[in-house]
């Protein structure tokens, strides 16, 4: 599933990107790359999301966020 | 000089450590032809001086943007230069990522673990001697807000340690290989020139790094072609871009010296303080009323200390002018000398009493971490003009100033973006044409004629932006903004952080100011204000419907906005508007002021920010907007009045 269908307080595990590579070296940098865990800290239908990644705390906007794949996380 | 130049990733408390070494003397310098700054200090310790150099934060090394590009530029040409790498060590696995890239460049370092006690705080203890072992530099830790640290790592820069042995100098086997061997076929002349090591080299080919493929250029483009030999291998291999190839390599060696090198100890899993305060203060309704709170409380403050100050500070330059006019005798020199105690008057009286507190309010705001949540909560709404979350900085800084709000575009991605947020921020109501608008429409008309003044402009500015960004047709990147926890503002670093602004503001306006307030003062004199008046005549009279005698008030109003208000009262020779204007007319003037030229103040800003063609663009648009607005405003006021 894609980052922005998502829900808050799911745990899942970055799978990949459908955006350019521009895309993917902004996000690279902050950390959200394939195999990482992220927790959605943070969901509203209007706003950015809120993520939490490796301690620190992540605003993607909504439209990066369909770019991202990822997956649930079963504990 | 021992040179030191700072680098880190942005929240990682690099200004704090900068401030909290060099202190008042800091001064702003900006890359050779860019409008990317730097800050640079110096230090004094026991003797020694050193040169202190704080680069813009950055997450990594490989240049995504210009201001990006000049601060590697100017790492990699200082090789004399120590670097201190500040890391924020409570998101140290992140961190490292940077490090392993310094370490590449095998210049004498030290790593200064900052905010060591925010880790701490959240259950993470770092072992920084092993630390120190596995990346063959000192590892210091450091909270530079509490003033701890700072000493030990320069201290420890004079050992002029550099990381030859560093575990992060090897990648996986097959990654190395491919390496090693584009390695081995860099010339050594070029390892010389660049003075940085092949193996580096050949790593930022692959990574395609814009700094390295121009040093290549037309000397050395047989390397290009290895190069891109050598990415085919590695995407071949692992199925991806050979630049996120090399990427997973570092952040794989960065998890496992962070594994290697930290402990968790009773870890809280209950909710933070922070995590309290955003609950409400990112909430999709609350948070949007807190915003609306804070601003309205900043500017409240902002208006009632400036204005106060206004009063004080411009009563004591006017008794100065008149004192000027009465004892001294050369007409020429007495007019010049009230021109520059007019101009000096109008940057301390005017400018000064409320740029100055609002100033403070931001350096506040972006201290706690609350601007951070600004743009997140603003995003979607910037989203609809084309722009995304970080341009809302400029927006509001615009409501106090326009210069801070040019100024503040700096701090977004792109050039596109970058040049559409300066050029809508000066569209914005600045303090000086709230008063205007509230001394003209709502002293005169109504309280809710003036504030749907604001509403209009609101309107106007995302119309704007929405034909801008359509014109130049680019993909919105989309926000990915760091959210940092919130801190205690600190009072020095606060008010170094002003001071700094401030300085930066005098030596840019002042001049303007002076030079433009003695202008006005030979133009009063002269009485060239009735040649001014019949030639603007075809604009106020003709298109506009406004008494001939608003001319003048039009050309003071460029040199500073609030003055076209005061000019008016002398222009007419009354106290009293609405015996000379109409609802009507006075409606369209305040329109007019609202939108044309940005002022002289601005407008050297504007063109240091984006040159001059833009700079050009926005004063002619702006014009032209302003007179468009203000027909259709005529024919509204027909209706209305």
């Amino acid at each position: 599933m894609k980052l922005i269908e998502t829900s808050m307080d799911q745990q899942v595990t970055v799978k990949g990107f459908t955006g350019g590579s521009n895309l993917v070296s902004k996000l690279y940098k902050l950390g959200i790359k394939e195999g990482v865990s992220v927790k959605i800290k943070k969901k509203s239908n209007i706003c950015p999301i809120l993520l939490e990644i490796n301690g620190s705390t992540v605003a993607i906007g909504r439209g990066m966020a369909a770019k991202i794949i990822v997956e649930e996380e079963k504990e | 000089m021992n040179e030191l130049i700072l680098v880190g990733q942005p929240n990682s408390g690099k200004s704090t450590f900068f401030n909290a070494l060099s202190g008042y003397k800091a001064l702003t310098g900006n890359f050779p032809g860019a409008t990317v700054s730097y800050q640079e200090g110096e230090l004094n310790l026991f003797g020694r001086i050193y040169k202190i150099v704080d680069l813009p934060g950055t997450y990594s090394l490989i240049p995504q943007d210009r201001a990006e590009l000049e601060a590697k530029k100017f790492l990699v040409k200082h090789k004399e230069a120590r670097i201190i790498d500040i890391v924020d060590s409570s998101v140290l696995a992140r961190s490292l990522e940077l490090t392993i890239e310094l370490i590449e460049l095998q210049r004498p370092m030290v790593v200064a673990l900052n905010m060591i006690d925010v880790a701490k705080r959240k259950g993470l203890q770092i072992d920084h001697q092993k630390l120190s072992t596995l990346l063959d530099i000192p590892c210091i830790p450091t909270s530079a807000k509490r003033g701890k640290g700072a000493i030990e790592v320069i201290r420890a820069s004079n050992k002029n340690k550099v990381p030859e042995k560093s575990v992060t100098l090897k990648f996986q086997k097959d990654v190395e290989e491919v390496i090693k061997s584009l390695a081995k076929k860099v010339p050594e002349n070029l390892e010389k020139k660049l003075s940085i090591p092949a193996r580096t080299i050949a790593i930022r080919l692959i990574e395609e790094d814009k700094y390295y493929l121009d040093a290549i250029q037309r000397e050395f483009d047989f390397l290009l072609n290895e190069a891109e030999k050598a990415r085919k291998i590695l995407e071949k291999k692992h199925d991806k871009d050979a630049k996120f190839v090399i990427a997973a390599e570092r952040h794989n060696l960065a998890m496992e010296i962070f594994e290697q090198v930290t402990t968790f100890t009773g870890v809280k899993q209950t909710e933070s303080l922070g995590e309290k305060i955003d609950d409400i203060v990112l909430h999709p309704l609350w948070g949007y009323i807190i915003l609306i709170a804070v601003f309205y409380g900043l500017f409240s403050i902002i208006f009632n200390l400036g204005s106060h100050f206004e009063n004080i500070i411009v009563s004591q330059f006017d008794s100065l002018s008149k004192l000027i006019e009465s004892r001294v005798s050369d007409k020429i020199f007495s007019l010049i000398l009230i021109g520059l105690s007019q101009g000096v008057g109008g940057a301390l009286g005017i400018a000064l009493p409320y740029i100055i507190p609002f100033l403070i309010g931001l350096a506040i705001l972006e201290d706690t971490g609350y601007m951070a949540r600004i743009a997140f909560l603003a995003d979607s709404i910037m989203h609809k003009i084309g722009l995304h979350g970080k341009a809302v900085v400029s927006f509001v800084l615009g409501y106090g100033c326009s210069i801070p709000a040019v100024m503040a575009a700096r701090n977004l991605e792109n050039t596109r973006d970058r040049i559409i947020t300066a050029a809508l921020s000066v569209l914005i109501p600045c303090s000086a044409r709230t008063v205007i608008i509230f001394g003209l429409v709502g002293f005169y008309i109504g309280k809710w004629y003036a504030i749907s003044l604001y509403i209009v402009n609101v309107l106007v500015i995302g119309l704007i932006g929405r034909i801008l960004t359509r014109i130049d047709k680019k993909v919105v990147p989309g926000l990915v903004l760091e959210i940092p926890e919130y801190h205690l503002p600190v009072v020095k670093n606060v008010l170094i952080k002003t001071w700094i602004r401030i300085k930066d503001f005098i030596t840019v306006v002042l001049p303007l100011l002076i030079a433009g307030s003695i202008v006005m003062v030979f133009l009063e004199h002269y009485s060239i204000d009735s040649i001014i008046n019949s030639g603007l005549k075809p604009l106020t009279v003709f298109i506009l419907g406004l008494p001939e005698k608003v001319g003048t008030t039009l050309i003071f109003g460029i040199f500073k906005k609030e003055l076209s208000l005061m000019m008016l009262f002398q222009a007419f020779g009354t106290d009293n508007l609405s015996k000379v204007m109409t609802h009507s007319q006075m409606f369209v003037y305040a329109v007019f002021t609202l939108f044309y030229i940005p002022c002289i103040s601005t407008i050297p800003v504007l063109y240091r920010e984006t040159g001059k063609k833009v700079t050009f663009y926005v004063i002619t648009g702006t014009l032209l907007l302003a007179t468009t607005l203000s027909i259709l405003a005529r024919f509204v006021g027909i209706i209305l009045f």
